[in-house]
């Protein structure tokens, strides 16, 4: 065997794709808590979006998630499935015509220890298309010596319009913690 | 807005002999994540898992590590949580198989390991189609400690790994 970087590199995102062709688009790092975070402008030269999260809110409200709103797109055309364990039974659900992408990914919130945060990779896949609807896939979560919780996660936004913005708040209405970060990165094709 | 290129192989090695264990170190501190890539079989002890240990100067032996985890082997799910352990495992279901046309893939992402305020969450996705135990396992790893990683050791538990397999980390660096 020899290290074929397509090959290790479509291991991370599903795709072919050189280490040379993975870019740094922005990353936003909070200053202070925030209720929301906003990516917008995505260029529109990559083939597929990488996500790569890191996320504690200050809410004591039982599990911690996002919800995520695409391209500003408030109607009900998105729909989810996901599995997920908190080291016990793995669960699966979903569903669908919803407002929001709901229960993308989990994070740590105060009822956590101190210091200890989710962190989640979302693959947007050839999110420049206009006649394709858009599937989005996650996968992380945390450990927090005792709780967590590791997903893995799909999302259709049922629209075929190019994905150039991204809007999170936490369902909880929890702000998100000060140090959160979301860092999005592009794949060339 | 794009910072250019940010995928960088920090190193990689395919071993040339039978290996018990491989140690990343001096890993440097400039990237935003690690992503580690494993891609062999095991020298022998056909169902080994393989855990990790991390740190920063040497590893840390001490019982710092936790992880929970889901899979399934087509069959059936699994599913498991380990505590205050010394080290953290990235395979429970799934076992390393000794035949080189079964390797193992394994994708492990350090996340933001070099912070010095944060504890390290790290992720993992190991699969195995052949051997005794084949199957698929999602993990998240806690080394509970604010130290910046600088030092990634990952072994078999039960055996060695067998020549030819071939392990890489790459450095992401975020804008």
């Amino acid at each position: 065997m020899s290290p074929i970087p397509g090959i290790v590199a479509s291991q991370i995102s599903g795709h072919l794709a050189s280490p040379s062709s993975f870019e740094s688009i922005t990353t936003i790092t909070l200053g202070s808590a925030a209720a929301s975070v906003s990516i917008n402008s995505i260029p529109q030269t990559y083939t597929h979006l990488q996500l790569r999260t890191k996320v504690r809110e200050t809410g004591a409200t039982v599990g911690g998630q996002c919800q995520m709103r695409v391209s500003g797109d408030t109607s009900s055309v998105y729909t989810y499935h996901t599995m997920y364990s908190t080291g016990g039974l793995v669960t699966a659900e979903g569903s669908f015509n919803y407002t929001w992408a709901y229960g993308i990914e989990r994070h740590t919130n105060g009822n956590d220890p101190a210091n200890v945060w989710g962190a989640t990779i979302y693959d947007f896949l050839d999110y420049t298309n206009t006649s394709k609807k858009k599937t989005i896939r996650t996968y992380g979560g945390y450990d927090a010596n005792g709780s967590g919780q590791i997903r893995l996660h799909s999302a259709l936004y049922g629209s075929t319009g190019a994905i150039t913005a991204l809007y999170f708040e936490n369902q909880g209405a929890a702000n998100f913690a000060a140090g959160t970060q979301f860092a999005l990165y592009g794949i060339k094709g | 807005m794009a910072a250019g290129s940010t995928y960088t192989p920090i190193a990689t090695t395919t071993l040339g002999t039978t290996t018990s264990s491989y140690t990343f170190s001096s890993i440097p501190s400039t990237y935003t994540d690690l992503v580690l890539v494993l891609y062999g079989y095991g020298a022998s002890s056909d169902g080994s898992s393989i855990i990790c240990r991390v740190g920063n100067g040497s590893t840390d032996t001490g019982n710092n590590y936790s992880t929970t985890r889901m899979g399934g082997n087509g069959s059936a799910s699994s599913y498991g949580r380990y505590t205050s352990a010394a080290f953290m495992r990235f395979a429970a279901l799934t076992g390393q198989s000794t035949s080189s046309s079964n390797p193992t893939s394994l994708v492990v992402n350090f996340m933001d390991y070099a912070s010095t305020t944060a504890k390290k969450t790290v992720l993992n996705q190991i699969s195995q189609l052949g051997g005794s135990y084949p199957g698929t396992e999602l993990n998240a790893n806690l080394w509970s400690s604010t130290s910046a990683i600088n030092t990634i050791e990952i072994y078999p538990y039960l055996a060695s790994f067998a020549a030819g397999t071939v392990i890489t980390l790459y450095g992401i660096a975020a804008a």
